[in-house]
């Protein structure tokens, strides 16, 4: 690493050297709280999290404001994401579940967001705050978004069967005898779908950026090796645009997933007897 | 829910409109109704859904287990219940996987 610090200019550097160095959490705005007690201080991952929002709500915005028969560009994009989710919440809830449909479609958008404005390049020289940042690739981001997910599923479930909802753990065709086994059964699989939920998004997202970052910590240690060897840089280079390719479609197809088994979970509260 | 069955009456009625105007357009097609790599997705969400379920059921039968005063018992007892539920629920999604896959060409299939 030596050699490379002499080499590179001083912006490159940094970013070089630590893979791991693009999920730190810094503070932006500090809010002081006691000792021992709950940071809640404006970090980048809050103001990457209001980055999406604000997107979000300018796209939806431009794409609705003047609606025409014949959509142009932005219109049909937001329409063709409206379909894409408003048929995800048809085919697997029927349609009962339309009442789902505006927090489906918010979690979609927030985490396909999340995970493509993260694939952004950082422009070189920023101060660390205003580094890229992916605020899906942090477990407790995830965590709450399945938190929400379940605790949507349990509190509708128990709303709209109380305690029929146990069903869920004691499903129909099962013989008497067999229940004590198969309840603990079916009380691991559900405590396990925020957990599943939470790591498969955050897994992937933390996963992608840590390739894109090796890969691309190859290309320059490759160039700044001298000789021959700088001659080899084109292959992490082709590695890590396949990779960043590759990175456009786990963004699109996480938020798929976390949105259709969002979906799955809830067809569960709506019928607790028969899945 | 049961106060807008004139809104979804009328909702039904603009599909059918929709969908009578998309068949008239010679151009029209068909809506995808899978995304790309929707195959790697399922894969891959077995594979964690297997794992997590291993984990928790393990971590479950460990904190019973404390509270019983015999933390290894329990994870021991645990475990093949995570194991069994990780069986179980890779089994229902590729059975929910494979009917969505053979009723893809039915375009109304409700169940």
């Amino acid at each position: 690493m030596g050699m490379i610090s002499q080499l590179l200019p001083s912006w490159i550097r940094p970013q070089a050297a630590d893979p791991m160095e693009q999920f730190e959490i810094v503070e932006i705005f500090p809010i002081p709280t006691g000792e021992g007690a709950i940071n809640l201080s404006y970090t980048n991952a809050s103001l990457w999290m209001t980055i999406v929002v604000l997107t979000a709500l300018l796209f939806f915005t431009l794409a609705t404001k003047r609606l025409q028969l014949i959509p142009g560009g932005v219109q049909s994009m937001g329409e063709v994401a409206y379909e894409f989710i408003a048929k995800m919440v048809r085919d697997t809830m029927g349609d009962e579940g339309r009442q789902f449909f505006p927090f489906v479609f918010t979690l979609f958008v927030f985490v396909f967001l999340c995970n493509l404005l993260g694939l952004l390049p950082t422009i070189p020289g920023v101060p660390l705050e205003l580094h890229v940042f992916t605020p899906t690739s942090h477990i407790i981001v995830t965590f709450a978004l399945a938190l929400m997910s379940v605790g949507l599923v349990v509190a509708y479930g128990v709303f709209k069967h109380g305690l029929g909802f146990l069903k869920l753990f004691a499903p129909a065709g099962v013989p008497i005898w067999l229940l004590p086994l198969i309840t603990p059964i079916e009380i691991i699989s559900f405590l396990s779908r925020p957990v599943s939920l939470a790591v498969r998004l955050f897994a992937n997202m933390l996963a992608g950026h840590v390739v894109l970052k090796v890969f691309a910590g190859f290309v320059g240690g490759l160039l700044t090796a001298g000789g021959v060897l700088s001659a080899f840089f084109i292959f992490p280079l082709i590695g890590v645009v396949g990779v960043f390719l590759l990175e456009f479609l786990v963004a699109f197809l996480q938020a798929f997933v976390f949105a259709i088994l969002t979906c799955i979970y809830l067809q569960d509260a709506l019928h607790p007897s028969h899945h | 829910m049961g106060d807008d069955s004139g809104e979804r009456s009328d909702l039904e009625a603009l599909g059918a409109k929709i969908a009578r105007a998309r068949g008239d357009e010679p151009g029209a097609k068909q809506q995808a109704s899978t995304p790309p790599g929707a195959g790697m997705g399922d894969g891959l969400r077995v594979a964690t859904e297997f794992v997590v379920s291993v984990i928790v059921g393990s971590g479950l039968g460990y904190t019973i287990g404390s509270f019983l005063g015999a933390p290894l018992v329990g994870l021991l007892i645990g475990m093949p219940f995570g194991f069994a539920a990780g069986l179980r629920t890779a089994y229902r999604g590729m059975v929910k996987a494979n009917a969505a896959h053979n009723e893809e060409d039915v375009p109304d299939g409700n169940d």
